[in-house]
């Protein structure tokens, strides 16, 4: 039995039996005489106005997608850089060239979404 | 602190995939088997990156975890932005609703045509 | 230099396939708008590729196999015929598209890039030698033909195809991906090349472990290659997308999923070799038989002509497993040889299907009656096309199918003989009910008012049919090339 972990599983325990416990002795405790006012959901005081499930701008999908793919890069370039220095001294210049091609073909890509006007926040006619 | 071993991270993996399984055959909404899809790429990751310690390949398993996390990223990406298109023609997320596209009955089809 | 260390420039042809992608956007981007000087470059891209890609295949290091990127990928005859076939059909497909009017002209330099990128990530396919370029390229070329299938925004058909595509996809990648990490950690590496040799020598007592790890890749690949139980996405995705997509996909994907596995069951596995999986062969022969009938019976009542196709090319990768499930060279060899005939006869019959939807907006067969008098050639070569389908002399589908059907009865396998013969009888039925409607019925009246077929698609049309009927009477060649492929496949 692996009892080093014993103690993690204990707080997990204890924490979740914390919780329950503080919610299900004031619910049992308390009077419950509900009351359309009451239930309305909570705005910082506000009357909620609508549905809560609301349609995002689809720009924000748009910006999304632009930073998952520039995020990603980076995500390649953080080990690159992490052991350059070793590998510029076995290795000379190539790794530099290589990774310079890699943002090469990404930065193609970022003049094409600059062009189509995708890093633009209010919509503009579009070239195409 | 003992050494746990292999097994645990591929019961956890393999309770991962099952439960991706799981909602992506019972989900109609399309985000949902999204969320199916990405814990079947996620177990597959634990998989990897656990049989990469076992196996003694220092580097293999991770470097492969990351390239997964990458596709998981882009395939998510476009099933996004395919979702967006279907949204715009059907109206509906939902998968059963999105059925232009289908076998035509022999019986039916009498009666369409005519 | 470190370079020549890494062989890149045996890549070549992905360098440039890859390059062209960079041309096209850079050129858009600097005005280049015109439909055809667009597909110029593509066309002008494509060639040179192929060009290399011959050049690498008769190179005698590259006859000796040549590892690139320490282990990552392998340039061997194998790939090589494979970028072939690949670099034609997406020839084939940027001539064919340039004038369909499913693809806007607005987005026609992003439908080369989709086009260009499906077939960049097929290339690596095919030269994979490591789990994590095999899913890297799998992906690639996924994420690409999701997009093109989903290609005309203003067709609701098209967007469901493409939903649908990616659904499937999505999850069939992940359950492969799944089962490729159990082989990882069955085989302990992720370099195929390593693991042939681990299989081939024995090495592992608990082989028939693979069971479940090589179900599970079968879930990825038989999605791409479209056979049963995994098929059922293909028929609505065929009918949906733009008919110059539903060619390209229904040959370029497909012999990739093939490409693929024949590199893991016979290059990895070596699975011609040992017994370790008994049960490997009877699998496959039962999903072959069951896909070429499923195929077979569905396409006998459908009236939408890509749909017909849709479920003849289901039946055909039926055919094309039967070679597989034998799991031996000359099983292997056939199915090459067939992938070749089957190319030039499908892309040769989805040209003339996207010329006179150019033509007349109509895609039932009820409706495309007397083109045999209309439209001479492209019928003729129609008719061609229909029968190397079938597999009757003198085409190259007949000789295809006769070293398949070989190949089986060699090994053993009679009932599944039998099952593709009757296959084959009832698929004539459907294939000669679209020569019925062309050559047996009259023109609608509406029908005679469009123009005449262009020139570009007659003489691409002809240029696709002339290989079917070469190949049907002297085909040695092209099989001594399949079988140097596969004999640089199999050896260790």
């Amino acid at each position: 039995m692996h009892f080093d972990y014993l103690s993690v599983l204990v707080l997990v325990a204890l924490g979740i039996g914390n919780v329950l416990f503080m919610v299900a002795l004031p619910k049992l405790l308390r009077p419950s005489k509900p009351n359309p006012q009451k239930l309305v959901a909570y705005e910082c005081g506000e009357n909620p106005v609508g549905t809560s499930w609301i349609q995002y701008n689809a720009r924000f999908f748009s910006v999304a997608l632009v930073f998952v793919v520039f995020d990603v890069e980076i995500v390649f370039m953080f080990p690159w850089a992490v052991v350059f220095k070793s590998l510029y001294k076995t290795q000379g210049c190539v790794p530099f060239w290589e990774m310079f091609t890699f943002v090469l073909v990404l930065l193609v890509g970022l003049a094409y979404l600059w062009a189509q006007g995708l890093l633009e926040w209010v919509k503009s006619v579009r070239k195409a | 602190m003992q050494v746990i071993g292999l097994t645990p991270y591929l019961v956890v993996a393999s309770t991962l995939f099952c439960l991706g399984v799981f909602c992506v055959l019972t989900r109609r909404n399309s985000i949902g088997i999204l969320i199916g899809v990405e814990l079947m790429l996620n177990a597959a990751n634990v998989n990897i990156v656990a049989f990469s310690r076992y196996v003694g390949d220092p580097v293999g398993g991770q470097i492969f975890a990351i390239l997964v996390i990458l596709l998981a990223a882009s395939e998510a990406v476009i099933f996004l932005g395919l979702l967006m298109a279907v949204y715009q023609r059907f109206d509906t997320i939902e998968v059963d609703k999105v059925s232009l596209l289908k076998d035509e009955v022999p019986g039916d089809d009498a009666h369409e045509r005519a | 230099m470190r370079a020549s260390l890494l062989n890149l420039d045996y890549l070549l042809p992905e360098w440039i396939v890859c390059g062209t992608i960079l041309v096209l956007i850079l050129s858009y981007l600097l005005g280049t708008t015109d439909r055809r000087r667009l597909a110029d470059l593509s066309v002008l891209g494509l060639v040179t590729a192929l060009f290399f890609s011959v050049v690498t295949f008769f190179e005698p290091a590259v006859v000796g196999r040549v590892s690139i990127g320490n282990g990552l990928l392998q340039v061997d005859p194998f790939s090589q015929l494979f970028k072939i076939l690949f670099l034609v059909s997406t020839l084939a497909a940027v001539l064919y598209s340039a004038g369909s009017v499913e693809i806007h002209g607005k987005r026609w330099m992003e439908f080369n890039c989709f086009l260009l990128g499906v077939t960049s990530g097929m290339m690596f396919l095919a030269s994979s030698m490591n789990l994590m370029m095999v899913y890297l390229s799998f992906e690639m070329m996924s994420l690409s033909s999701y997009v093109l299938a989903g290609y005309t925004r203003g067709d609701p058909r098209s967007t469901e195809a493409g939903y649908k595509y990616v659904l499937f996809g999505a999850v069939s990648s992940g359950v492969m991906l799944f089962g490729l990490s159990l082989m990882y950690g069955l085989l302990g590496t992720l370099d195929m090349g390593l693991m042939a040799q681990r299989t081939a020598l024995a090495q592992f007592p608990d082989l028939h472990l693979l069971l479940l790890p090589l179900t599970l890749v079968f879930v990825g690949l038989g999605y791409k290659i479209a056979f049963f139980p995994f098929h059922y996405w293909a028929p609505d995705v065929y009918e949906g997308s733009p008919t110059p997509v539903t060619a390209f996909f229904s040959v370029g994907t497909k012999a990739a999923g093939l490409a693929l596995l024949l590199r893991l069951l016979l290059g990895t596995l070596s699975l011609d070799q040992t017994q370790a999986i008994p049960w490997a062969g009877d699998l496959l022969a039962f999903l072959a038989a069951m896909t070429m009938t499923v195929g077979n019976l569905a396409a006998l009542n459908q009236a939408n002509i890509k749909r017909m196709l849709a479920y003849s090319a289901i039946a055909h990768a039926g055919y094309m497993l039967m070679g597989v499930a034998v799991l031996n060279v000359a099983g292997a060899e056939a199915v090459l040889f067939y992938l070749f005939a089957y190319m030039f006869t499908n892309l040769g019959a989805f040209t003339v299907v996207v010329a006179l939807f150019n033509l007349y907006q109509s895609e039932q067969v009820d409706e495309l009656t007397g083109m045999g008098k209309l439209f001479p050639l492209a019928s003729v070569c129609m008719a061609i096309c229909l029968f190397s389908l079938t597999g009757l002399p003198p085409t190259a589908g007949f000789i295809g199918k006769f070293y398949v059907f070989a190949a089986v009865i060699q090994k053993g396998y009679f009932v599944l003989a039998l099952v593709g013969a009757i296959n084959t009888a009832i698929s004539l039925f459907y294939y000669m009910r679209i020569m019925k409607a062309f050559y047996f019925r009259e023109p609608k009246a509406e029908m005679l008012a469009a123009g005449p077929m262009p020139c570009g698609y007659n003489v691409l049309i002809a240029s696709l049919t002339v290989p079917v009927l070469i190949f049907g009477i002297c085909w040695s060649r092209l099989y001594e090339y399949c079988s140097t492929s596969i004999s640089s496949l199999i050896a260790h």
